[in-house]
């Protein structure tokens, strides 16, 4: 991890992590708990859990998070999976996959992202729990979309 | 010549099939009708079934509502405005990408298993409305019936559900729309791509598959398309 932003010339807008941004490259992978008290960049791989509370997450054209995750605003360019709480913001991007449920104030989706799940717009001055993180022994966050887990209940 | 230029717009939204497949197979007169049926369907249009749709909502907040037409920004803002709870899942972009997966493993048989344990695992009586647009009419007979079960098991008792069915003939290509909501009766359809009609849905047959519902109500547009609107 670095915090030094890797913007290449003449690379497109939107790929480049924020400024000032701890970056987690494309070949790093990641297991476990990550909590941050500044912006986040992942183009690479995390599996467990992140919690960013006032900050940003931006997951990368090739960043795929397997995680719950509790931040400021998320920006998805890659692949998310987990159960998402942005106090302020989300955004899928064109090329984003999101699959859980997510609590935020606002959501915005381009055309073309692929998003699964459930969505609960936060009102002004409503506060609710952020994202259960619940990390199993492998790593992998244990929490799915709500619904879904319901329904594994029911049938089994 | 037509046709080819509505094959580009849809190859250019990367949802066709480099060689259009499915067009090239319904002809070229079908292909020129389906095309004009695009564009005039380009539009907003006014949807009698959505209207009634949200009727039954309204002054209830904290609805659930669930869209199997994928999330679209319009959808999410007008649902979640009125203060409802959204749940998104976009069935027939999940089912091609079954289709694809079954193909290469020669596991089609599975397949109706799979869509409902992967993408219609919804706890019983979960949702208030469902919005299921024109989906049904695009699944295979054996996964039909079952989805329609399924669909009816995750809707409160008194919930809603809204469905869409072209009036064509069975192997006619139609166009797939994205809908979004505009208003509580305006959608704008956003082309999506061209599909084979697996088979033809007259009332008849409507009525045989919601029989379990507990009323189906049908607003016939101009348009060739049958809203359907029923409630448990």
């Amino acid at each position: 991890m670095t915090s030094t932003p890797m913007v290449k010339p003449g690379e497109p807008e939107r790929v480049r992590e924020r400024p000032g941004a701890a970056a987690i490259g494309k070949s790093v992978v990641i297991k476990g708990e990550i909590s941050s008290s500044e912006d986040l960049f992942v183009d690479g791989e995390i599996r467990g859990a992140i919690e960013l509370r006032d900050h940003s997450l931006t997951v990368g054209p090739n960043g795929k998070v397997d995680a719950n995750v509790t931040a400021r605003e998320i920006v998805v360019q890659g692949t998310l999976n987990g159960n998402v709480h942005a106090s302020d913001k989300i955004e899928i991007r064109k090329t984003g996959s999101l699959l859980g449920d997510l609590t935020t104030a606002r959501i915005i989706i381009e055309d073309g992202a692929y998003f699964k799940g459930s969505i609960d717009i936060l009102k002004p001055g409503q506060k609710t729990e952020p994202a259960r993180v619940a990390v199993s022994g492998s790593g992998k966050p244990t929490v799915q979309p709500s619904l879904h887990m319901a329904a594994e209940s029911r049938q089994s | 010549m037509l046709g080819e230029r509505f094959r580009s717009l849809f190859r250019a939204a990367g949802e066709l099939p480099a060689n259009g497949g499915i067009v090239l197979a319904a002809g070229a007169a079908r292909r020129e009708a389906a095309a004009r049926r695009f564009d005039a369907a380009e539009a907003d249009r006014q949807s009698s079934g959505l209207r009634q749709f949200f009727e039954v909502l309204r002054g209830q907040p904290r609805m659930r509502i669930l869209d199997l037409g994928g999330a679209t920004q319009a959808n999410i803002n007008f649902i979640t405005l009125q203060g409802h709870k959204l749940y998104t899942e976009d069935l027939l972009l999940s089912l091609d990408r079954l289709i694809e997966q079954a193909r290469e493993s020669r596991a089609r048989q599975a397949l109706p298993a799979r869509v409902l344990a992967e993408h219609l695992n919804f706890p019983a009586g979960e949702f208030d409305g469902i919005l299921v647009w024109d989906t049904l009419e695009f699944l295979e007979e054996d996964m039909l019936g079952p989805s329609v079960a399924r669909l009816q098991a995750a809707l409160k008792p008194g919930g809603t559900l809204l469905s869409f069915f072209h009036t064509h003939a069975k192997g006619e290509t139609v166009p797939v729309y994205r809908y979004q909501i505009r208003d509580h009766q305006t959608l704008h359809l956003q082309p999506r791509a061209l599909r084979p009609l697996p088979r033809a849905f007259n009332n008849r047959n409507l009525e045989r598959m919601f029989a379990n519902f507990r009323s189906v109500k049908f607003f016939l547009a101009r348009d060739n398309l049958r809203e359907v609107i029923v409630t448990r």
